[in-house]
């Protein structure tokens, strides 16, 4: 009986804790009087990759089936993973010499330095990306505001689409910016996303013209005279997130305001298509070119 | 009826299990250390060639290796560690230093430069660990510039990358992934050297 008791006020607490426990919204838009409290703002991108990356759903086939499933699913990651290496292989040879490290940060400089509320000191990227490293980088930082940049690239396991996503954070850093603190914020891990004045996840995503093949025939497109169609991909890519980051910093599109959650899209341009989606990400999704 | 484990734990046998996974997960934190120095593979094929028959070896001088990385200790994560790459320079090094196993070729930091039939000058453009699920992914990326007397002068890109099961999560599970990827660029690298120096040779008659 005891034991049955026990049990209970562990799930009571468990249902508690898990009723406590509120996800931080995808979207956070900043306060409007916290601007004028950000002296200077750092700029810092985790980006853990070195090179682009065919994304490989893991392997599920074998879960129940204790250790020989397990060992059977392993055995299939690891040759989906090694097809999937040898099929990007030649795109990453095309592209050797692009930087996607540097373009972001860049770009990230053009467009957040238009925004003269944030005082934009500097863009560093970071290639370990951890919530020690980052919340080093918030608390190291002689800037009043970070804003943190987690980037990552890669192309569907069909090697179709090709998919630019970058999570941003905006945290205090200075006393100055304290009163803004989100209540609910964890102050012993600077980095946790309840303690964000502002956040959002944005996407770019780029798909190959045509009708869906396979990774044999999309990867050769992607790579064909010396990585063309990615080079220009990712350029639009990373001007366009630019954009996008600034824009929604800033309060949105124009009519974003107005514009119900999940309304579809908020600006039609000639390059592609700007979503505002339920949970306030901002995706972007290009016009397919005539095959 | 639900499922659990057919081996019972009792408090005895329970404490050093939990004794060892603490320390794994202490180990779990510090970052996997790339080799300092190359260790070849048997798959390196450079080490079977026969000896000249009455040919001295090609003297190619191995001038500068240059780490071309932005940033010079971060090599991508094994099992959710960190690796650690600054030592790359020298363990690469030691790898281009092991194509001399090739008796077609006398390679050295050390051959004076007028004495050289080639110069290569290295660039180690990228190195790094890609954890896929199960698997991870070690890639190795360099550029040699090819000059000499009677040489063409230009570059060539080399890749070698080994995907393979994440079996241990130990460290040197990790170095060696990064071993067998070297020594396929080192097998492209040396296939080179050999074609341009029996070019060389040619053209001196």
């Amino acid at each position: 009986m005891q034991i049955r008791i026990e049990r209970f006020g562990a799930l009571l607490l468990a249902l508690m804790l898990s009723a406590c426990a509120t996800p931080t919204p995808t979207h956070v838009a900043l306060a409007t009087p916290a601007q004028g409290s950000i002296a200077s703002t750092e700029v810092v991108a985790p980006i853990a990759q070195s090179e682009i990356y065919i994304y490989v759903p893991p392997t599920t086939a074998g879960q129940g089936q204790g250790l020989i499933g397990a060992l059977i699913d392993a055995g299939v990651d690891s040759y989906r993973a090694g097809t999937a290496e040898t099929g990007v292989k030649p795109l990453r040879d095309a592209i050797v010499d692009m930087s996607f490290d540097h373009d972001l940060a860049s770009q990230l400089k053009d467009s957040l330095s238009q925004i003269a509320w944030l005082h934009l000191d500097g863009v560093r990227v970071i290639k370990e990306v951890a919530g020690k490293k980052i919340d080093g980088a918030i608390t190291g930082s002689k800037d009043g505001a970070v804003l943190i940049a987690i980037a990552d690239y890669h192309l569907s396991n069909d090697g179709r689409q090709l998919f630019i996503t970058v999570n941003v954070d905006l945290y205090p850093n200075s006393a100055a910016l304290a009163a803004f603190k989100p209540a609910k914020g964890r102050p012993d891990v600077p980095s946790d996303p309840s303690n964000s004045l502002y956040r959002n996840t944005f996407t770019y995503e780029s798909d190959l013209p045509g009708p869906p093949v396979k990774r044999e025939i999309n990867m050769p497109a992607w790579a064909a005279d010396n990585g063309a169609a990615f080079r220009a991909a990712m350029k639009l890519g990373v001007a366009k997130l630019g954009e996008m980051i600034a824009m929604d910093l800033q309060g949105g599109p124009p009519g974003a305001a107005t514009a119900p959650a999940g309304a579809g899209p908020v600006v039609q341009g000639p390059d592609g298509v700007l979503a505002r989606e339920a949970d306030g990400s901002l995706t972007f999704t290009t016009t397919p070119r005539p095959s | 009826m639900s499922a659990r484990p057919a081996v019972g734990w009792s408090g005895r046998s329970a404490l050093p299990a939990c004794l060892g996974l603490l320390a794994l997960a202490a180990c779990a934190d510090e970052p996997v250390q790339l080799a300092p120095r190359y260790t070849p593979t048997d798959s390196l094929a450079v080490a079977n060639h026969p000896s000249p028959a009455g040919r001295a070896p090609c003297r190619v001088l191995l001038a500068v290796v240059q780490d071309m990385r932005d940033d010079p200790q971060a090599a991508g994560t094994f099992s959710e560690r960190f690796v650690h790459a600054e030592d790359a320079p020298a363990w690469l090094r030691s790898g281009l230093l092991s194509i001399s196993r090739d008796t077609r070729l006398d390679l050295s930091d050390q051959t004076p430069p007028a004495a050289a039939e080639l110069l290569i000058k290295v660039d180690l453009l990228k190195l790094y660990m890609l954890p896929i699920n199960e698997a991870k992914s070690a890639n190795v990326v360099i550029r040699v510039h090819y000059a000499g007397p009677g040489a063409l002068s230009d570059e060539q890109v080399y890749r070698g990358a080994f995907t393979s099961l994440d079996w241990t999560g130990a460290g040197g599970e990790a170095r060696g992934a990064f071993d067998v990827a070297l020594s396929k660029v080192l097998e492209d690298v040396d296939r080179d050297l050999v074609s341009r120096c029996t070019a060389i040779g040619r053209a001196k008659g």
